[in-house]
């Protein structure tokens, strides 16, 4: 359904008049902002590495076509597939036909698979979808709703909603309205075990793409990226083609460079995967499938993004790794939260890669919401130019609904 | 029932035709401050107003007009226009308090006052001065903007102007970034009249205020964008007066609002509240730099027991 103007301001107004939810969100926007600070404050060197990176998705998305075609004949070379989508259809048509149908599939954490409606899909195909990430959980409890934060998905749910939701639809009783978050963590523990081990496939999204070497990098502190891309026999990676850079050096700087800026650092975890898992300890002859997958697929999707280049102003987006830090330093995120925003993209990036994915009429009366402050490119680790971007979205939609009185 | 983009913009669109400004404010509203201050007319050197700081007090009511069909599910062209008209025609002018007015000409009668107390030598361009089109350019009407840039740069070269100095962040960031981007501004010099008063700090007679306790709101624009920060405060700092920082000031500072106000007054009035009592946290005494913050902090902070001051204000009173 089209998203109008209208809609856009009506569901900021209502958010705020909800004043437990403008609560919970200055609460956790404060507390991420500081943390974010403290972290940059620790490690003096990640605003280097910030920069480093910030040149590497420069050089990436100035080279995407020999990129690109590199990552998938290193995807081959390591025993992997590797497939190249052009839009959300396709995507889903691809994984579709690898998960099949009848299978337990788990999930970690991708934005890129909220972007194409992956889980719905593949439940409607007859497979049985486990989102393993707990913000996820949370959300595929809460049906319907989707992720507000890139990192923290569900940054605007409240701990007595997510009791609610997981008493509804798993009917516990020992569960009420002041159970600590430990209990909740300690269910979805018990629940999601169980669900690890008789997996088929584990589907998991990417931090970072190494063309190089074909390996998928991703950060995250739960363990369940680890475990999603271990356990079943197959693992497939689904990830966008900006995610593509030139090493696996690289791909492990933009993975340090996002947990930092989100204000988790040291990640508990960076996971490298870059083939099937195999032993060569039998006469150094290499077998495939040892403890891990024995199938490695990876599907680079583009969605939009490739049109993006055309644009100068609005390839710069292109850079960005999906930190969220500047939606927690902008004052209309910080005012209208999960309002502000559609699908699993909110916030200043959010109005860039709605357009990208989605078109001039979702973003365009999303933009019209900026205030052009400016927190957003300064906080950005890549300085990314978001003021302009919206800007040039906001002028691209005026002109649209203005027609001939403006041109 | 929120606004339809396309009447605000129109409206706007077309005050901008009928009266060269957003508002459809008439000349004397934006030339009156200047009477009695014998400025030259042009010259090489020019205070730029572009109409704003007079404005504010009718962006107030426009504002607040707007946040009644906001609410009242209208949002029809044709009544917010007529509502508009009537805080804004000449024949309604009384609506506007006569104080009002004159606190904010009496702003940029004190600008005035500061520079030439720096020395700075200076005209003004009286009912030939344009407005700027800040606002079209952050409505995205972009079109609208960049021919109207180009004549107010036409008019600039038409009185010989080489150098202009801004009272405001919009104008400024308009002029020093965004005008580049459609028209060729030749030598023309853009600089901020608290720029001008921090190179020549030393000829100015600051003298220390009473004691008394302010806080200091950066603009998003001047403070992020155009890197004016520590200027102000030295000069500030003349005054021996008692500044709190907020937490969140200079380049962490936080929006204001006001650039939501044609959009939705009402998101931006809950913004301009935010602000106004995460500053009177601080003190209840506010400098201000800029007309737009004066005008969302003002209407965000009406049933707040604060003082918004416009920095100029303050510096005057250290002027003797």
């Amino acid at each position: 359904m089209p998203t109008t103007y209208r809609d856009v301001v009506s569901r900021a107004l209502r958010f705020r008049e909800d004043p437990k939810a403008v609560e919970l969100l200055n609460k956790v926007v404060s507390s991420v902002s500081s943390r974010v600070y403290r972290v940059l404050e620790s490690y003096p060197y990640l605003e280097y590495l910030a920069k480093e990176v910030s040149e590497v998705k420069r050089y990436s998305i100035a080279n995407l076509d020999r990129l690109l075609k590199q990552a998938m004949e290193s995807v081959e070379r390591v025993g992997g597939r590797a497939y190249l989508a052009k839009d959300s259809e396709e995507a889903r048509r691809i994984v579709g036909e690898i998960v099949g149908e009848g299978q337990i599939v788990i999930k970690s954490k991708s934005m890129i698979t909220e972007e194409i409606g992956l889980r719905e899909y593949l439940e409607e195909r007859g497979n049985e979808v486990w989102e393993t990430d707990l913000g996820m959980l949370i959300l595929q409890y809460l049906e319907g709703e989707r992720p507000t934060h890139p990192v923290i998905p569900v940054l605007h749910v409240s701990k007595e909603r997510i009791i609610r939701a997981f008493k509804s639809r798993l009917g516990l009783k020992d569960l009420d309205e002041g159970s600590p978050p430990e209990k909740i963590v300690e269910l979805a523990r018990r629940i999601l075990r169980e669900k690890f081990i008789k997996a088929t496939i584990g589907i998991t999204g990417a931090n970072a793409f190494a063309a190089d070497s074909g390996a998928v990098v991703i950060v995250e502190n739960e363990s369940n990226a680890r475990l999603t891309s271990a356990l079943p026999p197959k693992h497939i990676a689904v990830t966008s083609i900006d995610k593509i850079v030139p090493t696996l050096g690289d791909a492990v700087k933009v993975a340090f460079v996002q947990a930092a800026y989100t204000g988790l650092y040291p990640p508990t975890y960076i996971n490298i995967i870059a083939g099937p898992s195999s032993t060569a300890d039998i006469e150094y002859e290499r077998v495939v499938g040892a403890h891990g997958p024995r199938e490695y697929h990876v599907v680079f999707i583009d969605n939009g993004r490739v049109g993006a280049l055309d644009d100068p102003v609005m390839m710069d987006m292109m850079r960005c790794i999906r930190c969220g830090r500047c939606l927690i330093e902008c004052p209309a995120y910080q005012s209208f939260g999960p309002s502000w925003g559609s699908g699993p993209y909110s916030g200043p990036m959010g109005v860039g890669w709605i357009y990208i994915t989605r078109g001039i009429d979702e973003a365009g009366p999303l933009s019209m919401l900026c205030m052009h402050a400016g927190n957003c490119v300064e906080v950005c680790p890549l300085s990314i130019d978001l003021p302009s971007i919206i800007q040039r979205i906001k002028s691209m939609y005026v002109s649209r609904i203005m027609g001939s009185e403006e041109s | 029932m929120p606004l339809e983009l396309k009447d605000v913009v129109s409206l706007i669109a077309r005050n901008m035709e009928s009266k060269g400004n957003p508002l459809g404010v008439d000349v004397d509203t934006c030339v009156s401050w200047a009477s009695g201050l014998d400025l030259d007319k042009g010259g090489e050197t020019i205070l730029y107003t572009s109409c704003m700081y007079q404005m504010v007090p009718y962006i107030v009511r426009f504002t607040e007009l707007l946040e009644k069909f906001e609410g009242a599910g209208g949002g029809l062209l044709l009544k917010i226009g007529k509502a508009v008209s009537s805080v804004v025609d000449a024949d309604h002018i009384a609506r506007v308090p006569k104080d009002e007015r004159d606190r904010f000409n009496g702003v940029l009668r004190g600008i005035a006052k500061l520079l030439k107390l720096a020395g700075v030598d200076f005209g003004y361009l009286y009912e030939d001065e344009p407005y700027s089109g800040s606002l079209l350019y952050e409505l995205g009407l972009e079109g609208l903007f960049s021919r109207h840039a180009r004549r107010v740069v036409d008019t600039f070269r038409r009185f010989g102007v080489r150098r202009i100095i801004v009272v405001d962040p919009h104008t400024y960031y308009v002029l020093g970034k965004i005008y580049p981007r459609y028209v060729d501004m030749g030598d023309l010099e853009v600089i901020h009249y608290i720029d001008m008063l921090h190179r020549y700090i030393d000829r100015i007679p600051l003298k220390g205020i009473q004691g008394e306790r302010y806080t200091i709101h950066d603009p998003c624009l001047l403070a992020r964008f155009m890197k004016i920060i520590d200027p102000q405060r030295e000069l500030l700092d003349r005054l021996n007066i008692d500044l709190v920082e907020p937490q969140r000031s200079r380049i962490k500072t936080r929006c204001c609002g006001g650039p939501l106000e044609s959009v939705s007054p009402k998101l931006s009035k809950t913004l301009g509240r935010v602000r106004a009592s995460e500053l009177a946290s601080y003190s209840r005494k506010i400098i201000a730099m800029c007309p737009i913050c004066i005008s969302n902090l003002v209407r965000g902070g009406r049933d707040l027991d604060i003082e918004i001051y416009d920095l100029s204000e303050i510096l005057v009173r250290g002027a003797g």
